[in-house]
């Protein structure tokens, strides 16, 4: 986690073999983008990282990639994918720079030793791919011209010869195949994956916190799992819930983790909750009073023009009520408060606005204005 | 964590190849991006236009959906649609934490935001964008404009 790598499917754009970029698309996850993770397949067969999955089904009970409804119980391994994934990975370097290498010299009209390699290395490769296609669902896919050539091919070794031939060669071709390791293992799981589960912890169940009515329960709850147990009642439950993820999704893992390793990286999240709640606290706090700095003359010019307007409203409506009244409407309609507004035409100018609260006139309206803002505003005046 | 990877892999991948129509004009950090989009079909009410889209992640990001809205300055104007609010904030479901799956991406979301404009036929804001609008603009900076303008 701590080594960011950005290799990416796009790598293979520039090469020679660009479709070897959709290869890689597949075999990344679509939550985190990066190979994927002790793959589990869902039950509407779409695959991704365990923990990514189950992070996901956390926020919401829904596929990510078919919006399906979806249950963590339902989660399966995906040991083909892991395979894949894990054998991709071993070779992607060396590709990668064959790949990159065969385009520059091309380019160049220039051979290396590499590509000579490489060259060599091909038919051999091709064959063992041939091998392995007759357990695959590929067997039919044959392209035309090899189809018209009058020959038909071995079931095993896909040799092609005529037809009368085929018996007599299965016969051989049988016994040839079963002195060589089955080429199937390759993409069967090891059989160390498959005898693990009896070692395995049970996975962990997601609490029902909805139910538990006090903090301590949640704590409680929290000190049995063994995991910290401090913090606010919310914090706390986002914890347990990372830390129910982050240990079943280890237990899917084909080599899991020490539970120590898992706690630290736990202990990692955790700081980066606090870490990024207080960013989230600080500027508020200074955004506040840098505020108040800032607009401390527009407020007093405010101020000032409020307890004139108060004055000339006290003094007009014994001589002009119908002057004044629009005035005040004018002010009030657009803010819609509540505070002293419900008259304003009985008792608007006078009575509800004396002397001796000069300030509450521009506060109020700047509140009234602002609703979402009075929260932080407040404490501050 | 999760959201620094995902996004530097989605930057890189935006680096090499991305849809047509879409620009990357800004991604100096990892909580803001910034793009362009072009509408690609002759659609007369976006013809000729760009629109500057601002994306704004979180740190749960992609479990949770990026902010998305379009953003206004001297070469770029909000495009009418009936949801798009003429403050640049749209009204999309998969920019709402029901709709959004951590599977969409940025391109993804530009690419839902184009065919959302290719499909409008309707010079017009939605319902109540004026009360909204207003609404929205009651944070501090625009009260003190709005008052200096109410008491002059």
């Amino acid at each position: 986690m701590s080594t960011i790598n950005v290799e990416d499917s796009t790598d293979w754009l520039s090469t020679t073999v660009p479709g070897l970029s959709r290869l890689e698309t597949s075999l990344r996850c679509q939550v985190c983008r990066d190979f994927l993770t002790s793959p589990m397949i869902t039950s509407c067969a779409h695959t991704f990282c365990s923990l990514c999955i189950r992070k996901s089904l956390s926020a919401e009970g829904k596929c990510p990639a078919c919006r399906e409804p979806e249950s963590v119980s339902k989660l399966r391994r995906n040991w083909a994918v892991e395979e894949s994934v894990a054998a991709w990975r071993a070779v992607r370097e060396k590709v990668l720079a064959v790949a990159r290498q065969e385009g520059k010299s091309e380019k160049g009209k220039k051979r290396d030793a590499t590509e000579a390699e490489m060259e060599a290395e091909l038919p051999r490769r091709t064959q063992r791919r041939k091998v392995v296609a007759i357990d695959s669902d590929d067997e039919e896919y044959r392209p035309e011209e090899e189809r018209n050539d009058g020959l038909v091919p071995c079931p095993i070794c896909s040799k092609r010869m005529k037809e009368a031939d085929v018996f007599g060669h299965l016969d051989k071709c049988q016994a040839e195949r079963q002195q060589r390791p089955p080429p199937k293992t390759a993409f069967n799981p090891p059989p160390s994956s498959q005898s693990t589960p009896t070692k395995r912890p049970q996975n962990l169940a997601h609490a029902n916190f909805g139910l538990m009515k006090s903090e301590v329960h949640v704590r409680n709850q929290l000190k049995n799992a063994g995991i910290p147990a401090w913090g606010s009642r919310d914090v706390m439950m986002r914890r347990h819930v990372e830390w129910v993820n982050m240990f079943n999704a280890n237990n899917d893992a084909e080599h899991p983790k020490p539970r120590g390793q898992l706690l630290r990286e736990l202990d990692e999240w955790d700081k980066f909750q606090g870490g990024w709640a207080a960013r989230v606290k600080k500027p508020k706090e200074t955004d506040g009073q840098e505020y108040i700095r800032q607009h401390k003359e527009h407020y007093e010019e405010l101020k000032a023009a409020a307890l004139a307007s108060m004055r000339k409203a006290v003094a007009k409506p014994v001589e002009e009520p119908k002057e004044g009244e629009p005035g005040q409407q004018q002010q009030n309609a657009p803010n819609q408060q509540q505070q002293n507004e419900p008259k304003p035409e009985a008792s608007g100018p006078t009575g509800a606005l004396p002397e001796s609260t000069p300030a509450a006139g521009p506060v109020a309206r700047a509140d009234g204005h602002s609703p979402s803002r009075s929260s932080w505003k407040a404490p501050e005046w | 964590m999760l959201a620094t990877r995902r996004l530097q892999k989605e930057l890189q991948k935006m680096h090499a190849q991305l849809a047509p129509g879409l620009t990357l004009v800004k991604a100096e950090d990892l909580t803001e991006w910034v793009l362009d989009m072009r509408v690609l079909d002759d659609n007369p009410l976006y013809t000729g236009k760009t629109f500057r889209l601002k994306f704004m992640f979180s740190q749960k990001y992609p479990i949770e959906p990026p902010e998305v809205i379009f953003v206004q300055d001297a070469e770029h104007t909000i495009p009418m649609h009936p949801h798009i609010y003429s403050n640049g904030i749209i009204c999309l479901n998969i920019l709402d934490k029901e709709a959004w799956s951590p599977a969409q991406n940025v391109e993804s979301v530009c690419i839902s935001l184009q065919s959302m404009l290719t499909g409008n036929d309707k010079n017009e804001r939605p319902p109540g964008d004026e009360e909204f609008v207003r609404g929205n603009t009651r944070r501090p900076r625009d009260i003190n404009f709005y008052f200096h303008d109410n008491a002059v």
